[in-house]
């Protein structure tokens, strides 16, 4: 499989969520955060396509880096880098 | 001087216009909020997602509303898969079914158990929730939400910001952990006061229209629901099966035997990909939908669902319509058969 520009992620973790449908893949992806150490990539590997709407603002509401997706239907994949702090951040400015 | 430590609480989020004011209301008393949100595999957005749908008609994308609100709030989300644990609240609620198959009060209960573990986990002093006084008449009202907090184990600790100045003062407030002038007095079905709230804290998103996004208070989910666990262990169900019930026409034939049939192409395409080993049933020589076979037939059966098949197919008027039955690889039938008449097959709709 091509990954273009995606090519340099390297996964410390990789969660297989393909045949799950939403909000499963999220939930499991919270559950697996928890072994992921602070600044190590995981990879989600996903069916639904909703994962790309909710994986974003999942990362964006607990603090965590969204680096990324590919999708070549039905597949996709994403990266998130878990937060340096380790922790969810709470604070920090609105969205605009 | 000492630092004191931020008080923490424990936001129940769906993602709906409340629970979202209900979030921002208490974040702007410098409390520290964490929410979470319980997938009860009964979510009608799944639904929609499953079946490859991105927006209803008000143009709202089918998303995780939990999570858009918590990254709108910046809030950490929580999901929390609890479809297993919640069967029994399903099959057997203590404190009834409301309209439909719907266990509101034994679903909030529940849910509030779930949350207080959950308080006591992350350290937040008290969990607060979208209610809205005489919103929903089964858990919405003074007595409801007393006794569900009281069997919950969480008395006095669960704060509903929206109404809170017309309910008794809970911990919270009486402790001075948050305002209660600074909380609101809203009651009723109206969404005006909410709807000016959203202006005001420039919450443009949330989903439309409401009314909740449980599929259990649908009539129609309902009856074929009942249907399945009259006929399955509901421990059985797997959650594609539940998806298929809001999808297609489901006739039974029998008590291990019902047909579910296609009514476009995104149900179609869900039927194909969830066969699993079922029968799958099409007809080539007409537009048509797809049907599946839930269970096993007997040869009779096989046949009166062929003639189910064509029924629905745009060769529904011809006198023979051929039939193609198709399961695993390589195993495969031709059938030709005559349609079914649209009255004959009322008695089996579900």
């Amino acid at each position: 499989m091509r990954l273009g520009s995606c090519d340099a992620v390297r996964a410390d973790h990789v969660l297989d969520v393909e045949g799950l449908f939403c909000p499963i893949p999220i939930a499991r992806a919270t559950e697996r955060m928890v072994s992921v150490a602070p600044g190590e990539v995981l990879e989600i590997r996903a069916t639904d396509p909703g994962v790309i709407i909710d994986v974003p603002a999942w990362c964006y509401s607990s603090g965590h880096e969204f680096l990324g997706y590919y999708r070549e239907d039905p597949r996709l994949r994403c990266w998130v880098r878990k937060s340096a702090a380790g922790a969810p951040s709470v604070s920090g400015p609105r969205r605009p | 001087m000492t630092e004191r430590a931020p008080i923490k609480a424990l936001a129940m989020l769906s993602g709906g216009l409340d629970s979202s004011l209900a979030v921002h209301l208490i974040k702007e008393q410098g409390i520290e909020v964490e929410a979470v949100n319980f997938h009860t595999g009964f979510c009608l957005t799944d639904a929609h997602r499953a079946l490859g749908q991105t927006a209803n008609r008000h143009g709202t994308p089918y998303r995780n509303e939990a999570l858009r609100a918590g990254a709108h709030e910046r809030v950490p989300v929580r999901v929390v898969d609890v479809s297993r644990d919640y069967l029994p609240v399903v099959t057997q609620p203590r404190y009834g079914y409301g309209s439909a198959m719907n266990p509101c009060i034994d679903c909030r209960i529940f849910m509030l158990r779930r949350a207080r573990t959950l308080m006591e986990e992350i350290g937040a002093r008290f969990v607060f929730t979208g209610e809205v006084l005489g919103q929903r008449p089964m858990t919405q009202h003074l007595r409801a939400l007393q006794l569900i907090e009281r069997e919950a184990g969480l008395e006095g600790l669960v704060l509903r910001p929206l109404s809170a100045q017309l309910l008794p003062p809970t911990i919270p407030e009486q402790e001075g952990w948050v305002d209660r002038a600074r909380l609101l007095d809203i009651s009723g079905r109206s969404r005006r006061a909410q709807m000016e709230l959203a202006e005001r804290f420039q919450i443009g998103e949330y989903p439309q229209p409401a009314g909740g996004c449980c599929s259990l208070v649908d009539a129609n989910f309902a009856r074929r629901l009942r249907d399945l666990y009259a006929h399955r262990d509901p421990a059985g169900v797997l959650p594609e099966e539940y998806v298929m019930l809001k999808l297609g026409r489901h006739l039974r034939l029998g008590p291990g035997l019902k047909i579910i049939v296609g009514r476009n192409e995104g149900e179609n395409r869900f039927l194909e990909l969830w066969r699993g080993s079922r029968w799958l049933l099409s007809t080539p020589d007409h537009p048509g939908p797809l049907s599946l076979l839930d269970g096993e037939p007997d040869e009779e059966q096989l046949l009166e669902c062929a003639r189910i098949a064509a029924r629905y197919c745009d060769g529904k008027k011809e006198g023979r319509v051929r039939v193609l039955a198709s399961r695993r690889e390589a195993e495969s039938r031709e059938l030709l058969v005559e349609p079914r008449g649209e009255y004959e097959l009322a008695s089996r709709l579900l």
